[in-house]
């Protein structure tokens, strides 16, 4: 293996990596798509600020989209008003907050999940947006206002099952929407409200077109709102009469019992519905997943998996993220207890640090405010 | 363990250029920062753009010997080894597949400090493809680390004010709470 003992020149290595060539950390940074690396990597020092503020642009792009939800869970602190934030991919709560002030018994639910805000209804139909991250709070108007004056008949009964935005708040502060489906105590019957940021009080659904619907899920498409109604539904109410700017589309033929169907946007942007089990034990062999098409009027066309996208459910909210960016697995179902992975059939359960119950746990997007 | 990379690449004595005839394989000779003399296969070679510049930006003969005056032998003989397996690899069918198996035992007892000195040799010597996978080996390193393991990983100074600090981190105020502790 004749190496030559030739004269051995120390090599000048660079005393302090801080000083790496900016390439160099450029790349390295690209290969961290987490928030959280991303943020500890723009605190080491100036330099590497430097390097992280040049990213910046362009994950801003895509930040939004690619986050992995973080799961909202009870605190054990005895305060009915702590909540944490546990994040899957990396095993631990990472933030805790306190929701603001407000009596919060057991006449107020959580009932909506969307652009990183959180939606909490009370008996007298309050509606209280909260972002945990900002900690800023938005208190909408009674939605029973509406209501009570239409149908003076109507009580309580009512319950406000879920609650959807269309942009975050935070970044259109005056250009959101809110769309909320309630419904009475027996369950069939459902109602829709709208609410324009700057409006005085609520939308309601007209009641005609309302009644015989059997409103599934309701989520926020290509620039309106999209309600599933059941296959059973009166045909005529098959295009928006319910409300301008809620579309209405029925179920697919196939529908399945003791299974939830949900609508979600995936990364490319395509309508899905899913129909699956929010059990782990019965979710894998019983996912059905369909994409919108409109070749003739909107027709839901069988799609085989989620791709390179990993799904996040609970009983109130879906949300689709990239599984490459966010550090999920693809083509995943996270549930509320673990992972369900569609292609292996593989049941992976979270390291739950504490117990909660299911009514006030959601998964919710997390959102980051850069300054300018 | 013994290296592919001594079946590509021949040390020879620094004798002085070989007398290369038209028909035998092309060799390129390189000499590291420590004094050892490479000869390496010309398609390797011409994996790293700051060879391929050197000799053919000014149709400098092979037989001239390229000083890598930044480059160590040991690196050398890592750079070879991945170069020659991707060239190897190139072409075949299995490519990702094989690449990524030979991929993961390369890295798999390589200290941050060695993939930080291979990602200045990659730098240097231009090869994209080896740079993005150190890049990404480096990255692996410290995936869900906090700032403070970073620094010391990389042997950094905070150079922050506290002021500055305080202010970059008002960014996302959320990322920084670590609360696993005092939850219970």
């Amino acid at each position: 293996m004749g190496r030559r003992n030739g004269p051995k020149r120390q090599k000048k290595f660079l005393e302090n990596w801080g000083s790496l060539p900016s390439e160099l950390l450029d790349s390295i940074l690209e290969s961290l798509p987490s928030i959280f690396d991303y943020i500890q990597f723009s605190l080491v020092c100036k330099h590497w600020r430097k390097v992280a503020l040049n990213q910046k642009e362009q994950r801003l792009r895509s930040c939004h989209k690619q986050l992995a939800p973080l799961l909202l869970l009870n605190s054990t602190k005895n305060s009915n008003q702590t909540r944490a934030l546990y994040s899957v991919t990396q095993g631990k709560v990472v933030h805790r907050f306190n929701l603001p002030n407000h009596r919060y018994d057991e006449d107020t639910w959580l009932c909506g999940s969307s652009h990183g805000w959180l939606a909490y209804a009370d008996a007298s139909f309050m509606v209280t947006l909260v972002n945990p991250f900002t900690r800023g709070t938005i208190r909408l108007p009674q939605v029973m206002e509406v209501v009570k004056s239409s149908r003076p008949e109507c009580n309580s009964e009512f319950q406000i099952s879920k609650v959807v935005l269309s942009a975050n708040p935070s970044l259109f502060p005056n250009d959101y929407e809110v769309l909320v489906i309630f419904e009475n105590d027996d369950g069939v019957t459902k109602e829709l409200a709208h609410f324009k940021s700057g409006d005085n009080s609520w939308t309601r659904s007209d009641r005609r077109m309302i009644e015989g619907l059997d409103i599934i899920d309701a989520t926020y498409y290509k620039g309106r709102f999209v309600a599933l109604t059941g296959f059973d539904s009166d045909p005529d109410h098959g295009v928006s009469k319910v409300h301008p700017s809620i579309e209405c589309i029925s179920h697919p033929h196939e529908l399945f019992l003791q299974k939830t169907s949900f609508l979600v946007k995936s990364t490319c942007e395509d309508l899905l519905l899913v129909n699956t089990s929010l059990d782990m034990g019965r979710c894998f062999g019983g996912t059905r997943i369909f994409k919108l098409g409109r070749s003739c009027g909107p027709q839901w066309v069988k799609m085989e998996s989620f791709g390179t996208d990993a799904l996040f459910l609970d009983n109130m909210n879906a949300i689709c993220v990239s599984a490459s960016y966010s550090g999920c697995h693809p083509n995943s179902i996270y549930l509320l207890e673990g992972v369900v992975n569609l292609s292996s059939g593989e049941e992976t359960w979270f390291k739950r640090p504490i117990t909660w119950g299911t009514r006030s746990i959601t998964w919710i997007a997390p959102t980051m405010a850069f300054s300018i | 363990m013994s290296t592919p990379a001594e079946n590509e690449a021949s040390i020879k004595q620094e004798s002085g250029p070989s007398g290369t005839v038209q028909d035998k394989p092309k060799k390129i000779v390189v000499r590291t920062g420590d004094g050892e003399v490479f000869e390496l296969k010309e398609e390797v070679a011409m994996e790293m753009e700051t060879i391929k510049t050197f000799f053919m930006e000014d149709n400098i003969s092979y037989e001239t010997v390229m000083p890598l005056t930044n480059v160590d032998s040991w690196e050398l003989v890592k750079v070879i080894e991945y170069c020659s397996k991707y060239v190897e690899l190139k072409n075949k069918e299995n490519f990702h597949k094989e690449l990524k198996a030979f991929q993961d035992e390369f890295v798999k007892s390589m200290s941050p400090k060695t993939l930080l000195s291979l990602s200045n040799v990659a730098n240097y010597l231009e090869i994209k493809y080896f740079l993005d996978f150190i890049c990404q080996a480096i990255a692996d390193h410290i995936k869900s680390k906090d700032v403070e393991y970073v620094r010391e990983l990389f042997g950094v100074e905070n150079d922050f004010t506290e002021e500055e600090y305080e202010m970059a981190k008002t960014e996302a105020p959320w990322a920084h709470e670590n609360l696993d502790k005092d939850l219970y």
